[in-house]
């Protein structure tokens, strides 16, 4: 069952189209990933599917409810974990979730159960009775999870849910979002880092300047791109000389700038190995590491865009 | 009913911030009380006078007793010492009766002299006319007409009275919209506004939520303010208490008017903060909270009719000294309340839910 629906969607600011018709269905128990780099977009579809911004055309249905002519049955339906966590820091953790369940009209011993079982999975039960703001970032953010969720919403809306936190914090809400996804919660997750949307996504549709350029299941995404393979060079600095040749090299089909070095697409890299570590000694470029992986969505992104996610 | 549970969270949020109650109670109460205090008026027989007599007849001993009856009178031995002591502040003036002084009595004018502070001219002046007044009545002159004063509501001014009504409309006007634009500021900084919208609440329950703990927060502040004037120091309450609450009513309600209006205009708690007291400041200035406005000139004088601090004022002190009804106050109370529309309605007009 569909339980998200675009059509045509397009909300645009002072001219310039943040949003360009867009069309997509998520289906209920998935977990639907938009990936883009800043300003693809992303924010934008979800301030509107949450009726927090009306679009400048199109339309679209959320668990079957218009978002234009329905918005109050829409935001009955949806939880949304925003990309800062938005709790109340002189609150304790209880009190957030006390105060929002009770403000999506829920109460009594129904409430209290579901926040017992939400601290528990948030792993913040020891942490319930204390002021928000004596909490980690990640523990913050876990909250901001928990507080998404207190209402026991059919669709979860994700708006970054990693950014700015350390590895360890990210692992952990990682964890928690997968839970979330075996118990059948549907959610929609928007993100810049690919390893995210690989690791968490049924689906993912990539977008870049409003609209989706690439969609499906992250293995389909990246054996969209051909049979590639990726060298990840990393270096200090790149001389204008090595860019230029490289870009030449026969069996080189793609390069691109990274913030620590270069990425070469190739369909080959053992035959190509030789030829692009020679052009570095040619041209004096110091190769600090040289690792041969397996293309990525951000590989995906790079071959449709020519950027990186980061740009 | 959402709005109880969105006010019930203001007032936590409020009854938390030690910063906010210093602010909304423990200031205005200390000001309430270091001027109520301040101002009692000296009984001028704790006006601290010196006296050097250079003359030990009786007669100026005689003289000497009539001015410890009217001063608290300190003898000092010489006129250098006395001035010193006036120049410190010791003692506010100091009487000086001459070696010829009884002498000159006898054969017709006699003379003292006065030297006195002028750095505390008001008092000096109390004491000039009471030394002035010895002095007619030492030489046997009684005034023809006698002078019978008291005041109008037969009852001794009481400065609580006047500061209790006046610190408390600065205060409940400062925090009540202190307390409501900054917290509506940061909701909306920290995104916590933005969630409480994708809640299925409509905006008129979140404002009105936000609204009623600002005005609950000021009718804690009336009772507090009021409650320690009246049981704390005797201030007596001429008319009706309900006119009292009516008229503190409508300051809280102007008082939320200001805070939403500044919270509609202003991106930052500081810049809240700057704005709420930068209107405050010369409002309860020109409005006659620190001093009566009849003190200022006339043109300012006619200017302050215009401000809702001077209405407020004006209406709290026809109740509580002068026992006035509704009909006196209604001008004041209507002036009070229009400000408070307009300023919400103006509010409401420019009011923005996300930065």
């Amino acid at each position: 069952m569909t339980i998200v629906e675009t059509r045509g969607l397009t909300k645009a600011f002072n001219g310039r189209k943040a949003v360009d018709h867009l069309n997509l269905a998520i289906e209920e128990g998935e977990l639907f990933g938009l990936l883009g780099p800043n300003g693809a977009g992303k924010s934008t579809t979800v301030a509107m599917l949450s009726t927090l911004l009306r679009p400048t055309q199109g339309t679209a249905t959320v668990g079957g409810y218009d978002i234009r002519k329905q918005p109050k049955e829409v935001r009955g339906v949806i939880g949304v974990v925003p990309q800062d966590a938005s709790v109340y820091d002189d609150l304790t953790a209880l009190e957030n979730l006390l105060y929002f369940g009770k403000l999506y009209g829920i109460e009594g011993p129904r409430l209290s159960s579901w926040i017992k079982k939400l601290l528990e999975l948030t792993q913040l039960k020891d942490r319930a009775n204390d002021r928000v703001k004596t909490f980690s970032g990640g523990m913050k953010q876990r909250l901001n999870l928990a507080v998404g969720l207190v209402h026991e919403p059919r669709l979860l809306f994700l708006d970054e849910p990693t950014t700015g936190l350390d590895p360890a914090a990210r692992l952990a809400v990682w964890e928690f979002i997968k839970r979330l996804q075996a118990e059948g919660v549907t959610m929609l997750l928007t993100t810049h880092y690919m390893e995210e949307a690989d690791y968490l996504c049924d689906r993912v549709a990539i977008m870049d300047r409003g609209k989706i350029i690439s969609l499906g299941t992250p293995a389909v995404l990246k054996r969209s791109i051909g049979k590639l393979e990726v060298m990840e060079i990393k270096v200090a600095k790149v001389p204008g000389e090595y860019l230029t040749k490289v870009r030449k090299l026969r069996g080189i089909k793609k390069v691109t700038r990274t913030s620590d070095g270069l990425r070469l697409l190739t369909p080959a890299a053992d035959a190509a190995l030789s030829q692009v570590v020679g052009l570095a000694s040619e041209t004096g470029m110091h190769i600090d590491s040289l690792n041969i992986v397996q293309p990525t969505l951000e590989d995906v992104f790079i071959k449709l865009t020519g950027k990186t996610l980061r740009d | 009913m959402t709005i109880p549970t969105i006010a019930a969270k203001d007032l936590r949020l409020f009854f938390r911030d030690r910063a906010s109650l210093f602010w909304s109670f423990a200031l205005p109460v200390l000001l309430i009380m270091v001027f109520g205090l301040a101002f009692g008026g000296t009984a001028t027989r704790e006006i601290k006078v010196g006296v050097v007599q250079q003359d030990n007849s009786q007669i100026a001993d005689n003289y000497v007793l009539a001015l410890d009856n009217a001063f608290d009178l300190i003898k000092i031995d010489d006129i250098a010492t006395a001035e010193a002591k006036v120049r410190n502040g010791e003692i506010t003036s100091v009487v000086i009766i001459p070696p010829e002084f009884s002498e000159n009595l006898q054969t017709g004018t006699t003379s003292v002299s006065l030297i006195y502070d002028e750095t505390n001219e008001t008092t000096a002046r109390s004491v000039i006319g009471i030394v002035e007044a010895i002095n007619r009545k030492f030489a046997g002159q009684q005034p023809a007409i006698a002078l019978d004063s008291r005041t109008v509501s037969g009852r001794e001014w009481n400065p609580f009275q006047q500061y209790v009504p006046a610190f408390g409309t600065m205060f409940i006007l400062g925090v009540g919209g202190l307390f409501l634009a900054s917290g509506i500021i940061i909701e909306r900084k920290t995104g916590t506004l933005r969630r409480n919208l994708l809640a299925p609440v409509s905006k008129a329950s979140l404002l009105g939520g936000r609204l009623l703990s600002a005005f609950i927060v000021g009718c804690v502040q009336l009772a507090l303010f009021f409650g320690i004037g009246v049981l704390g120091f005797g201030m007596r309450i001429e008319g009706s208490i309900l006119l009292v609450a009516l008229i503190g009513g409508a300051v809280i309600l102007f008082a939320v008017g200001l805070g939403l209006l500044v919270s509609a205009v202003v991106h930052s708690p500081e810049a809240a903060s700057g704005g709420i007291w930068g209107v405050i400041m010369p409002l309860s200035a020109l409005g006659g909270l620190w001093w009566p406005v009849t003190i200022m000139p006339q043109w300012m004088q006619s200017f302050a009719q215009v401000l809702p601090t001077y209405h407020a004022q004006k209406a709290f002190l026809d109740v509580i000294v002068r026992g006035e009804g509704l009909a006196t106050i209604a001008t004041s109370l209507a002036v009070l309340v229009g400000f408070a529309l307009v300023f919400i309605a103006l509010a409401l007009k420019m009011f923005k839910w996300e930065e």
